[in-house]
């Protein structure tokens, strides 16, 4: 395999958008990483797309093919990819290895969700299509529940409480402040955030929760031999690593692990050649705040059952030892379910050529993204570094 | 109250009703259906407050993961009156397999 870099990252502002279609949405995003990587879309040999369910949610399918035709892309391949909320991070990989593996030299990956479609018990019964319906749905499983049933063993295993908890949403909120493009950028109190009486599923109140959100980003995956005639900055792809899981929730051993993100995570960092210490910024899949303690936990940036001392204690805040989610993650942020592994690279891309503005962190040269899939079910990792 | 469950006859492996073929052998192996008792220990809890439609009448319930006694580790809803005290390790019954499978404390 021969050395992949990313050369353009383009993203909508993520929010709520009742005037703007799917389409208006992918096509901003995937412009403005063609703009960014100073390439012409007639040089673009495949197009991979993420997404979760526009079919459900704006009554669109064959969304790959329509998205290239709003881009304005030449006739090449087109490709839809759907792994949950680790449909774009899916993607992307996918089009690292074809970059990889020679056959292209320039893929066009995006990640597009448009939620707002529809209103929210609608929302709700799309995405838990991403579980079982039989064993999970039907008995009144829903996402957030099932994110609680994980945050209450995690609290009985490890003692984890509920302000260290709540400080994810504290330090994402902050974080997501200083970005532009976030749904939410408005800092929270951790009083505010541990003790709200809008309960979604115990321990889970509406601060443990992600966003509802339309968004779109895209990036330019290119060969590493040709990166540095288009971008000043080539961000070159060192590791990347998927895995799945037991789908169903209680199939899995241990509830407060995830077993796809650590084996993700391993062969991310075994193809990397770097250990969890080498890694400057890290955008992990904060869906609940308590998937964000699992990820930091999982991915080895804190001993197992660490990840709520390591959080309060500031070790995560831009910073701290290990920043994640400088970008707002997906509680301030927002998260377009089929855009937010893309959205992650974006965010890191910017990172480490310096332009990520106030959230900044000095000299970043490493960078980790984290995109899961369902309960787990679906895991992608990527392990980027600067060129110098 | 049993509960209906599927074991397979060449590994002995035990799994929910839904699982017709066995994952775990490499033979595409039909399960057969068994009965066991529907008893079980709390493995994890959440009390739901924001359901989808079919729920939406009964919130807030408590969700759970249950490990059978006699069997696989399953979902299910949790029947709570006054006073119940809902912990990990707690005992629980069935008490109805229709519309999802419903437990209560013992």
């Amino acid at each position: 395999m021969r050395g992949v870099s990313i050369i353009g990252v383009g993203k909508t502002k993520f929010g709520v958008f009742p005037d703007r279609s799917l389409k208006s949405l992918i096509t901003e995003a995937g412009k403005k990483a063609l703009l960014d990587a100073r390439i012409d879309a007639s040089m673009i040999q495949a197009f991979y797309l993420g997404n979760f369910a526009a079919t459900g949610f704006n009554r669109q399918n064959h969304v790959a093919a329509y998205a290239a035709t709003a881009i304005g892309l030449p006739n090449i391949p087109c490709t839809r990819f759907e792994a949950a909320c680790a449909s774009s991070g899916a993607a992307l990989r996918e089009a690292m290895i074809a970059v990889g593996s020679g056959l292209y030299d320039f893929i066009l990956v995006g990640g597009v969700e448009k939620m707002n479609s529809v209103d929210t018990p609608r929302v709700t019964e799309y995405l838990a299509q991403a579980a079982d319906w039989e064993t999970e749905a039907k008995v009144g499983a829903t996402f957030p529940s099932m994110f609680a049933l994980m945050a209450t063993r995690h609290m009985y295993e490890y003692g984890t409480t509920r302000e260290q908890i709540s400080q994810v949403a504290v330090k994402n909120h902050a974080n997501g402040a200083k970005n532009p493009d976030a749904q939410m950028q408005k800092e929270i109190t951790l009083e505010k955030a541990s003790t709200s009486p809008v309960l979604i599923a115990e321990p889970l109140n509406l601060y443990d929760c992600s966003l509802i959100t339309d968004g779109a980003a895209a990036v330019v995956v290119c060969a590493s031999e040709l990166a540095a005639q288009y971008a000043k900055t080539p961000v070159d792809v060192i590791g990347h690593g998927q895995a799945s899981d037991s789908f169903c929730m209680y199939q899995k051993k241990d509830i407060t692990r995830f077993d796809a993100t650590i084996a993700a995570g391993r062969r991310a960092y075994e193809m990397a050649k770097i250990s969890p210490n080498d890694v400057d910024v890290v955008e992990v899949h904060d869906c609940f705040t308590i998937a964000e303690i699992i990820a930091i936990e999982d991915l080895g940036f804190c001993k197992k059952g660490e990840g709520g001392p390591f959080t309060i204690e500031g070790m995560t805040a831009i910073g701290g030892k290990i920043p994640v989610n400088t970008s707002g993650g997906l509680k301030s942020k927002g998260h377009p379910v089929g855009a937010t592994g893309v959205a992650q690279v974006a965010e890191l891309v910017l990172q480490l050529r310096g332009q990520a503005g106030p959230r900044q962190v000095k000299d970043a040269e490493v960078a980790l993204s984290h995109n899961l899939g369902g309960s787990g079910a679906s895991c992608v990792v990527h392990l980027l570094r600067r060129r110098t | 109250m049993q509960i209906s469950i599927r074991r397979c006859p060449s590994c002995s492996q035990k799994y929910l009703d839904d699982v017709d073929l066995c994952p775990a052998c490499l033979q595409v192996t039909p399960t057969e259906r068994i009965e066991v008792g529907g008893t079980g220990k709390i493995y994890s809890f959440s009390r739901v407050h924001v359901a989808p439609e079919q729920f939406k009448n009964i919130v807030p319930y408590y969700l759970a993961i249950i490990d059978l006694d006699e069997g696989p580790r399953m979902m299910a809803r949790l029947q709570t009156q006054e006073g119940d005290h809902v912990r990990i390790d707690a005992p629980v019954e069935l008490v109805s397999s229709e519309d999802g499978y419903l437990f209560a404390l013992k």
